[in-house]
Order: C-alpha cells, then sequence, then structure tokens
C-alpha cells in the first residue's frame, strides 16, 4: 500500500538508513537477523558502552544499512539504552523506520507509533508475532489499521521468516503518518509556547515539546545550549503542571492511550484464544510453591551441561589430548630448534610460558566453558525464563538491597565475571549497578573456576559444601545489605515484564552465543597473555619469591596455610582458573589438611576476581571505583578466611 | 537554638566558627557563643545518619502500610492489594505514587480506565493488563486504586 496524501512528501533515498525500533521483546532482532543474514557487525553507540548492531539489507540490487535499536518504552528514554535509541532517530536524517510490534499487545506498540507519527518520521508499522496472536484469538485488521494511521502496515512472523518478503518490498512506501492526537487545552497552550525556544532537528517541534512536556532533563541539556532557553522551557513546563492534577508525563500518555483505545475498537477483533502449553507453563514457572523445585531442576541441568560436559569432557579432550599431546609438544619442539635464545624460549614454552600456558589455558580450559555457558545462557533468555528467574529470586535479592533485575547480571558472572559486569548497565540506577559490580567482584565464582572448586568441595565432604556455599552466600548478602546502606542514590523501581514463554530458534541461539565467544576472545585472551607475561616477569625477577616472603606473616599465622600458596593466590587474581588449579595441585600432592583446603577454597572464590574484570570495572565505571573495590575485597576475603580458620580449628570440625 | 547548659538563645545557622573556618562545612559540632558548650548536629555526621538507618530508632514508624484509608479516596475504591486474585477490575486513581513511577507505568498501558487483573501475590506480585504480564513490587501494588 502508498501513500496516497501529499503531506510534505520527502523523498526517502534508497540508501537512507533503516532503523529497526520497537518494544523489548517483540523480535526486532529475528527480524534484524532474517533480513541481514550475514552482512552485521556489533559495535559500541559512540560515546557509549551500548552495543548497536549494523547489518546491509540487500534488496533488488540496492544494499541499505540497518540498524537495531535497544528495545524502548517511548521515544523519550527510561534507561542508558533507550537514551541510545532516541539519539539514533535524532542523529540519522533522513530514513526509514520499521516499527516492530507485538500484536497481541498492539495497545502498548500504537504508543510508540503514535510518537512517530508525532515526529514526524516516515515509517512502517510491523505487527510481528502474528501466529502468537492468532492463538489467543486476536485478530488485527492491518488494512484498515493502515488508512487510520496513514502508513503501511506489514504482518510478519519473523521466526518462521512468513511475511519478510513484503515487508522489505514495501519499506520504499514508508511515509508519514496522517494520525493526529490533540492533548488537552494547557498541553496544546504550551507546546504553542514552546515551539520558538526549540532548534530543528530530525524529529518535528511538536515531538520534541512533548518529550520536555514530560520531563525528559537530559535531552533538554543535549538540545538546548542557551541557559535562558532552558529556564524558559522548565518555567512553561511547571506553570503547565500546576494547572493539572497528575504529572504531565502520565496525562500526556493517557490522552494517547485513550485514542490508541478508540482506533483499536476499530480494528481489533477478539475470539476465543486456546489455552496454550505455554500458557500453562508459564504459570508453573513462578508458582510459589511449585516454582522452586523447577529452578532447582533447570540449575541442575545447566550444572550437567557445563559443569560437566564443558568444564569435564571437553576441557578434558582439548587440554590433556589436543593440546598437551599434540599441539603443546610439536610448538615447544619447533621454539627450541629454531630460537636458540634461552631466555626467549623460556618466555614462549616456559612455565610461565606465553604458548604452555596462556593460550593453552585460554583455549583449552576456558573456552569450551564458557561456550557451554553462552549456550545455556541464549537459550534461558530467548526462552523467556530469566525475567521469571527474577521474579522467583526478588525477595532474596530484596534482603540485599537490590531488585530481582540484578538477576541477569549474577547469573551470567556464573559464566564469566568480566562480562557480566558489562552486563550492570541494564540496570537503572547508578546505586544498583554499583552494588552489582560489587557483588560479582566479590563473591560470583566464573565457570572457569567454579568446576574445579565444586570438584575439590564435594571432594571434601557434603559439610565441607556446606561451609563453603553459606559462607559464600552469606558474604555476598551481608556486603551486598551493607553497600545497599552505604552507596548513595535511589533504587530503581521492581516492575519487570514477563514476555511470553515461547521455543527459541536455535539459530537465534547459535548466532548470540558466537558474538559473545568473539567478545570473549578478542578483549579476554590478550589480558590472559599480559597477565602470563607479568608472571613471567615476576618470577625471572625474583619478585615473585619477594612478594610471597613479605606475606607470608598473614598466610601462615592468621590463616594456618603454608608459603607456597601465596603464588597460587598471586596467579589466581591474574589468571582466576590457575589459581584454582594450583590449589588443586597442592592438594593432590597432600600439602594441605582439608580444614586448610576449605579456607583456601573460600578464599579464592570470594577474592578479587581476574585483572581482565577490574580493567572491566575500570571502564565502566572509572579508575577509582575499580581500585576502591579491590581494595575493599581483598583484606575482606582474607579476613573472611581467618575468622573461618580460627572457627574451624577452634571447634574442630573436619580434622 | 537554646544552649543546653547556660540558657543562651542563638542561632545556629550562619555561625562564624562554621563560616570563617576552613572546616567549617565539614564540623559538624555547634558550640554556644556564650558558654561554649558543644552540641552535635546529627544532620551533618555521616556517620551518625549510617547508624539511624542501620540502626532505627524504635520511635520511628518502620512500616508505612497504615491501615487507616486516605481521606480522598474516592468511594466504593479499594488498593489492587484488597481484590482477589484472577478477577478483572478497572483503575480509578494512583495514591501516592511518584511522578516518576506514575509515567513509567503508564508506558506499560497502566493509566486510569484500563483493565487490571492480578494473577498472583507470591513470590513477587504479577499482574496483567491486556496481554501485558508485569512483576511488579508490593509497594506499587498499594498505590493502584481500582473500582469495586
Amino acid at each position: 500500500m502508498s501513500c496516497h496524501h501529499q503531506v510534505d512528501n520527502k523523498i526517502v533515498p534508497d540508501e537512507a538508513p533503516v532503523i529497526l525500533i520497537g518494544n523489548p521483546n517483540v523480535g526486532k532482532s529475528v527480524l534484524f537477523g532474517a533480513l541481514t543474514g550475514h552482512y552485521v557487525t556489533v559495535s559500541n553507540y559512540p560515546g557509549t558502552t551500548v552495543e548497536i548492531s549494523r547489518g546491509t539489507l540487500k534488496l533488488n540490487g540496492h544494499a541499505r544499512p540497518i540498524i537495531d535499536t535497544p528495545g524502548i518504552h517511548s521515544i523519550s528514554p527510561l534507561s542508558d539504552d533507550e537514551r541510545v535509541t532516541q539519539d539514533i532517530l535524532l542523529t540519522y536524517s533522513p530514513t526509514t523506520v520499521v516499527q516492530v510490534v507485538d500484536m497481541k499487545n498492539l495497545r502498548r506498540g500504537l504508543l510508540v507509533a503514535l510518537e512517530l507519527a508525532e515526529a514526524g518520521l516516515p515509517f512502517i508499522l510491523n505487527l510481528n508475532m502474528a501466529d502468537e496472536a492468532k492463538a489467543q484469538g486476536i485478530e488485527v485488521d492491518a488494512g484498515r489499521l493502515s488508512k487510520m494511521l496513514g502508513v503501511p502496515v506489514v504482518s510478519t512472523v519473523a521466526i518462521r521468516g512468513i511475511g519478510l518478503e513484503e515487508l522489505a518490498q514495501q519499506l520504499n512506501t514508508a511515509c508519514q503518518a496522517t494520525y493526529t492526537v490533540t492533548y488537552d487545552t494547557p498541553v496544546e497552550a504550551a507546546i504553542t509556547r514552546l515551539k520558538s525556544h526549540l532548534p530543528k532537528t530530525a524529529l518535528s517541534a511538536r515531538s520534541l515539546a512533548l518529550m520536555f512536556l514530560s520531563g525528559d532533563d537530559a535531552l533538554l541539556t543535549r538540545l538546548i545550549p542557551s541557559e535562558a532557553d532552558r529556564a524558559a522551557i522548565i518555567t512553561i513546563r511547571r506553570e503547565t503542571e500546576q494547572q493539572m492534577a497528575q504529572p504531565l508525563g502520565y496525562l500526556i500518555n493517557w490522552q494517547r492511550l485513550k485514542t490508541i483505545d478508540a482506533i483499536m475498537q476499530n480494528v481489533v477483533h477478539r475470539k476465543l484464544g486456546r489455552q496454550l502449553w505455554a500458557k500453562r507453563l508459564e504459570r508453573w514457572l513462578i508458582h510459589p510453591i511449585a516454582g522452586w523445585p523447577i529452578l532447582a531442576l533447570i540449575l541442575y541441568l545447566v550444572y550437567l551441561f557445563v559443569g560437566v560436559l564443558g568444564a569435564g569432557t571437553l576441557v578434558d579432550l582439548l587440554e590433556t589430548r589436543l593440546f598437551g599431546e599434540i599441539i603443546n609438544p610439536w610448538l615447544t619442539h619447533m621454539v627450541e630448534t629454531l630460537i636458540p635464545i634461552g631466555l626467549v624460549q623460556e618466555f614462549l614454552v616456559g612455565e610461565y610460558g606465553l604458548i604452555t600456558i596462556a593460550l593453552t589455558y585460554s583455549l583449552a580450559i576456558v573456552l569450551p566453558i564458557v561456550t557451554t555457558f553462552f549456550l545455556v545462557f541464549s537459550l534461558l533468555e530467548d526462552s523467556g525464563y530469566l525475567p521469571r528467574l527474577a521474579v522467583m529470586l526478588n525477595r532474596v535479592f530484596r534482603l540485599m538491597g537490590l531488585n530481582g533485575k540484578a538477576v541477569l547480571p549474577m547469573i551470567l558472572g556464573l559464566g564469566c565475571v568480566t562480562m557480566a559486569t558489562m552486563t550492570t548497565r541494564i540496570l537503572e540506577s547508578r546505586k544498583e549497578r554499583l552494588q552489582v559490580t560489587l557483588l560479582l567482584a566479590l563473591g560470583v565464582p566464573c565457570s572457569a573456576q567454579l568446576g574445579v572448586i565444586l570438584g575439590m568441595v564435594t571432594g571434601l565432604g557434603t559439610m565441607a559444601l556446606i561451609i563453603w556455599g553459606g559462607m559464600v552466600i552469606g558474604t555476598l548478602v551481608a556486603v551486598g545489605y551493607l553497600a545497599a546502606q552505604v552507596i548513595p542514590g535511589e533504587q530503581s523501581d521492581f516492575v519487570l515484564e514477563l514476555p511470553a514463554i515461547r521455543l527459541p530458534s536455535l539459530r537465534n541461539i547459535v548466532v548470540k552465543t558466537v558474538a559473545r565467544l568473539e567478545w570473549y576472545l578478542m578483549e579476554v585472551i590478550p589480558v590472559f597473555i599480559l597477565g602470563t607475561s607479568a608472571l613471567f616477569i615476576l618470577d625471572k625477577t625474583t619478585l615473585l619469591a619477594a612478594i610471597e616472603r613479605a606475606l607470608s606473616p598473614i598466610i601462615v599465622s592468621w590463616l594456618n596455610l603454608p608459603t607456597q600458596i601465596t603464588g597460587v593466590f598471586l596467579v589466581g587474581f591474574l589468571r582466576r582458573d590457575y589459581g584454582a588449579t594450583g590449589l588443586f595441585a597442592l592438594a593432590r600432592d597432600g600439602a594441605l589438611n582439608p580444614v586448610q583446603i576449605l579456607v583456601s577454597l573460600v578464599i579464592i572464590t570470594l577474592f578479587v576476581p581476574c585483572i581482565a574484570n577490574l580493567f572491566m570495572i575500570a571502564r565502566e565505571y572509572g579508575i577509582r571505583t575499580a581500585l576502591a573495590v579491590a581494595a575493599f575485597v581483598f583484606p575482606l576475603a582474607f579476613t573472611v578466611g581467618g575468622l573461618l580458620n580460627q572457627v574451624l580449628q577452634r571447634l574442630n570440625i573436619l580434622g | 537554638m537554646l544552649c543546653q547548659l547556660c540558657g543562651y538563645e542563638f542561632e545556629a545557622t550562619n555561625m562564624a566558627c562554621h563560616t570563617e573556618c576552613p572546616m567549617g562545612s565539614h564540623c559538624n559540632l555547634i558550640c554556644c557563643p556564650n558558654c561554649g558548650y558543644q552540641v552535635v548536629n546529627e544532620s551533618k555526621s555521616f556517620l551518625v545518619q549510617l547508624l539511624h538507618r542501620l540502626w532505627p530508632s524504635s520511635g520511628t514508624i518502620k512500616n508505612s502500610n497504615h491501615q487507616r484509608r486516605p481521606k480522598n479516596a474516592r468511594r466504593n475504591t479499594v488498593p489492587l492489594t484488597h481484590i482477589p486474585i484472577g478477577q478483572e477490575v478497572e483503575i480509578d486513581s494512583f495514591m501516592d505514587m511518584p511522578p516518576d513511577r506514575l509515567t513509567r507505568l503508564s508506558l506499560f498501558g497502566l493509566t486510569a480506565g484500563t483493565l487490571i487483573e492480578v494473577l498472583q501475590r507470591y513470590p513477587s506480585p504479577v499482574i496483567r493488563i491486556d496481554q501485558t504480564e508485569l512483576a511488579i513490587a508490593k509497594e506499587i501494588l498499594e498505590q493502584i486504586w481500582v473500582k469495586l
């Protein structure tokens, strides 16, 4: 369907980028993947740590750039991620916008559509997930909706590839909507008054005015350089608000929803839907009683896949067989033959060698574990279970002064704490981001470490497992609670959307895993190489021995551990897994008794994360924060370990 | 304020010993200009504020969940917490809800006149508006008032 009106006909050139926007969980990324095929790059949006996917859409011989944006609830952002979407809409002009809507949640989707209409952006409305809507008995008259709004409307089931051809063909017919919303008189009067203060941007003056009236202060600072203009705008907003009984942001949305309800009456028809297996499953997953055993079962399955298959079988295959028997001996031989210099030989293949340690470790040990973890995590993500996990654990997190949304980074931390620290930016308040970062750095063992630790702990008996688990969780909860009191700032509201449970597409899971792996390989392996080189230098300059001697008073008397363990802790900081395996080696050689092993395990778990994580904290939150975290966690780990040691010895537990 | 020792009345703000002294802004003591008696200014002490939070005095009401009905509540309206699970009701108004929260909820379609249903209360409250399911904190549930 093409536009048959003459409203300010902007011709959008073929090279103008296509921008996908929409609510979260509507299938934007699936659509993006389907439209772009192989040609995708993921990079940071300039000036932020938010990642944006860009690709190329090939159609009729033309190649058009297409950009996927973070999900939004409104063009006025609620979080840093959403701010990027607003920025993209402000920056790229001209563009074609495709708004992806979950057909069964049309009401919310139309809120954004109305904003696009007000902004004067040419767009297409894409009603996605048509299959789920049909199953619920929801039918939408796309033709009628298109006539009412004045933009093309296309239905799709992106995950099955249905309707994509038509969508791509319709891209050139995107146009500005004709539908307008009229607000209450004081609001309309305010909009008129504001117009003279507003700059020209890709979004219309009317839409900017409404965003300022709704309270988008960050946008105010960004777009209005003059203090006088800003003061004038704030005054107009205050004066308007005083005339109304409710906050302006709410009233504007309320007005929009009223007109949307009128549209929906004409366009949406309800029939009786089928009770799907998915709907019933959704009830059980968050059931106050049944939800817990289900959670335990899921966690156990994750453990089987990551801990046993990944950390056990795959690591064995790669480390012992591939690297141990084939690659390393061959490379060692090559190096020793080709390079006569002893020092260089040692640097590459010696005790702290680049090849024998850094590469072997990161590729043979950590990679299979992290791969299996990311696979499982992507599966949980796409199936819609993760928000339900947050619902189950919300009460526990509230004890710690967090809300359930923190579940996502914390679970991701069991895979790789460095990556999880990056994910903390989905949390809305800075206070919560800092809290979770601290807790991740403190007590969450990453997958590379977890396998070895669990293996050793269970070897000491169930009592040891309980003590270890109790100490770690107890420390986390206590520190979390204290941090909530001390760190200034607001806790954000616990408002979490529960998306429909659906069977994820294998392709999407694999794509997500590959993307995360790529990040992991590029960001983390260089750090391992750096860490090993640092160790090499420390060892060669005998500084390592010196540090061991310096720390030994604490190690020996307070912790009752042999001096060799200093090396293990030091190494554990630079390469977290090696700390655990070094401990394993000491224990196997009989150098430690059960109490010592348990104390060391607790310390290693509570220890500062690997150096890569510190770098990540510095990158996201600044060097001062990173140093503060380190300065807090190290002493705490030793203190808790020492206390545990004293208690175990006095009470004669574990002999 | 009134000095507890000598009874001298003076203005505790803008004291010269705070404005002239370089440490003045961090000084958490108030000294009587007449007799020199020192009293602690609790609002300026970080440690005291922390102590208040970790160990609230028994005089404070920790739980603001008053059982009394607010005066401005309309007839035939009750908070959503009073509605049984599975019953669909219409939102009437929002009681004492901070503006940010109000705006955020409106983006999910939660406005006066919308139909809402409580799906469960434990382990976390979950509500349904049309086809959207939201897990929300209990305090929010108490602030949404619906028509009986």
